[in-house]
């Protein structure tokens, strides 16, 4: 009996030490509540059977009650003329910071909040030059989503000054048309533009038109088996060109707790073919940063809007060099999200 | 860290009562079982995977029948997360698990003893991020098979074992994992009268 209580009491011991410490977060509830991001990181892999190689890394600043603030991106992503830089990096992210002959030490955005909680300015500006380059001004609806967003671009000595308005349309709390207007500053000229968007019978993005003079520009959008993943599959009708032209992919990868991971941007070259394929016709495209592209979970449908608005961020480079851009595997930007949590 | 350190000190402790601890008291018969393995949880976009160990107690009811309690405590574990078809992440992680055993056994022969067990436990799951950990408990009910060789009078060998482990409860960081699957190895010492 002696020895049954002595095993007992060994097994009792080891039964109560316990693996999970008191800070440790024990639930999906208590995980939302304190998970912040802590950085951005950009990798650029320009062959698909390389190692990525770490380009930038953006530092979140947030305010006492948990909103990005600020992200200090450094200089290392500033925009490098494409064609002078081909080689060494060319399917990457960039500002549209559009003065290329002064390239700013260091860019910042600069994120404020309405009293809906939702952002109401974002500004890049260069911090060498003190100069507010881009920026965006959001006004909402009832429901709190986007119902009117103003981006200003600039360059430093005011050669360029364009303005774009862009009236955001619902059906049944949906995305179903954006009205664009874009004026000109400097040559006092206005276009005006529609894109309409529409959706299969799940009520997912089937379809993007954009009506712009003179090309014509088609973008399909599909959605991955998984939540929060979407593929575009865009066909270009881009001057002296017959095509086939690599598209643009774009996928958001996130995790089954719908948590943002990772942003996976392709320059395609192969189109879905096998073996070696080689587009002389095209340079290598560019990511510009966008704050829907890059924070998509900032806004209410963020994802699906930035997607709408990817002619803002993806820069086609016709320019035909078959010397320079022998480029015959698809090139990847990757935007990672790293988190951390509050101290608890 | 320090709850790691207390299991594999109450561990070792399991181990020393049954090989000396019986020459105080007396005991019933019992096999006293270290196994080490590979175990094994698969989620819809995770996994989490690596080396256990694993002590146990078995109390010879009769000669086919031992009931008993084990624990078992990961020594190098890993959670990945796919991203959807990408590879992911890799974070550091352990895993610890109390509870009771039954083994169904064959009857003692010279050299193959067969057996299968059920058991229920306690599981502890925790997934290390560096600047913040994610964990969780939970139980469940488990079965395998093995066999056991003998090598000596006392001495078997547990050449094989394989167990799957029901998670009883939903693993919030391990989204669709519900299973624990083991493969394992080991030795047992009998003490005690044989049964």
């Amino acid at each position: 009996m002696r020895s049954l209580i002595s095993i007992a009491m060994v097994f009792f011991m080891v039964g109560s030490c316990s693996i999970i410490k008191d800070d440790d977060i024990q639930s999906q509830e208590q995980l939302d509540e304190t998970l912040r991001i802590f950085h951005i990181q950009f990798n650029e892999q320009i062959d698909p059977q390389l190692p990525e190689a770490q380009s930038v890394l953006g530092f979140i600043s947030e305010s006492s009650d948990g909103k990005i603030t600020k992200i200090d991106w450094g200089g290392a992503i500033v925009p490098r003329e494409i064609n002078s830089n081909e080689g060494a990096s060319s399917t990457m992210m960039r500002f549209n910071y559009l003065d290329v002959n002064s390239v700013p030490a260091s860019i910042t955005a600069n994120i404020s909040y309405g009293s809906n909680g939702y952002p109401s300015k974002i500004t890049h500006v260069a911090d060498d030059a003190n100069f507010e380059f881009e920026s965006w001004t959001y006004t909402y609806n009832s429901s709190n989503r986007i119902a009117n967003m103003i981006t200003k671009r600039t360059v430093p000595d005011g050669s360029y000054h364009i303005e774009i308005n862009d009236e955001l349309i619902y059906s049944g709390n949906k995305l179903s048309q954006v009205i664009r207007t874009i004026e000109n500053l400097v040559a006092m000229t206005t276009v005006n533009h529609t894109i309409n968007v529409t959706r299969n019978s799940s009520n997912v993005i089937s379809k993007i038109f954009y009506e712009e003079s003179p090309s014509k520009i088609r973008h399909y959008i599909q959605q991955c088996p998984n939540p929060d993943c979407y593929y575009y599959f865009s066909e270009f009708q881009v001057p002296m060109n017959t095509g086939p032209f690599g598209n643009p992919i774009v996928q958001h990868t996130s995790t089954s707790r719908g948590i943002l991971q990772r942003i996976q941007l392709t320059d395609s070259r192969k189109n879905g073919q096998t073996g070696e394929v080689f587009f002389p016709e095209r340079g290598p495209d560019a990511f510009v940063i966008h704050p829907l592209l890059i924070l998509p979970d900032l806004f209410i449908d963020g994802k699906e809007i930035s997607q709408v608005f990817i002619n803002d961020w993806w820069v086609v480079n016709p320019i035909s060099n078959e010397n320079l851009f022998n480029i015959t595997e698809d090139r990847n930007v990757f935007v990672k999200y790293k988190y951390t949590v509050d101290p608890i | 860290m320090k709850g790691t350190l207390n299991n594999y000190l109450a561990l070792t402790f399991v181990v020393i009562c049954s090989t000396s601890g019986w020459a105080q008291f007396r005991i019933p018969s019992m096999d006293a079982s270290l196994k080490g393995g590979y175990s094994m949880v698969n989620g819809s976009s995770t996994d989490f995977e690596g080396v256990i160990v694993t002590g146990s107690l078995m109390i010879h009811i009769n000669e086919h029948i031992a009931v008993g309690p084990f624990i078992s405590q990961s020594i190098d574990m890993n959670f990945f997360e796919n991203e959807f078809g990408f590879e992911g992440s890799e974070n550091l992680a352990e895993q610890s698990m109390f509870g009771i055993n039954a083994r169904f056994s064959t009857s003692r022969s010279k050299v193959l003893r067969p057996y299968l067990n059920l058991s229920y436990y306690s599981v502890e799951m925790v997934e290390d991020f560096g600047g913040y950990r994610l964990a969780q408990k939970t139980t469940g009910l488990g079965g395998g098979i093995g066999l056991m060789i003998r090598l000596n009078r006392n001495l078997y060998l547990n050449a094989v074992e394989v167990n799957a482990r029901q998670i009883k409860d939903d693993i919030f960081f391990l989204e669709g994992a519900n299973l624990i699957l083991e493969l394992q190895a080991g030795i047992s010492y009998n003490i005690g009268r044989k049964k």
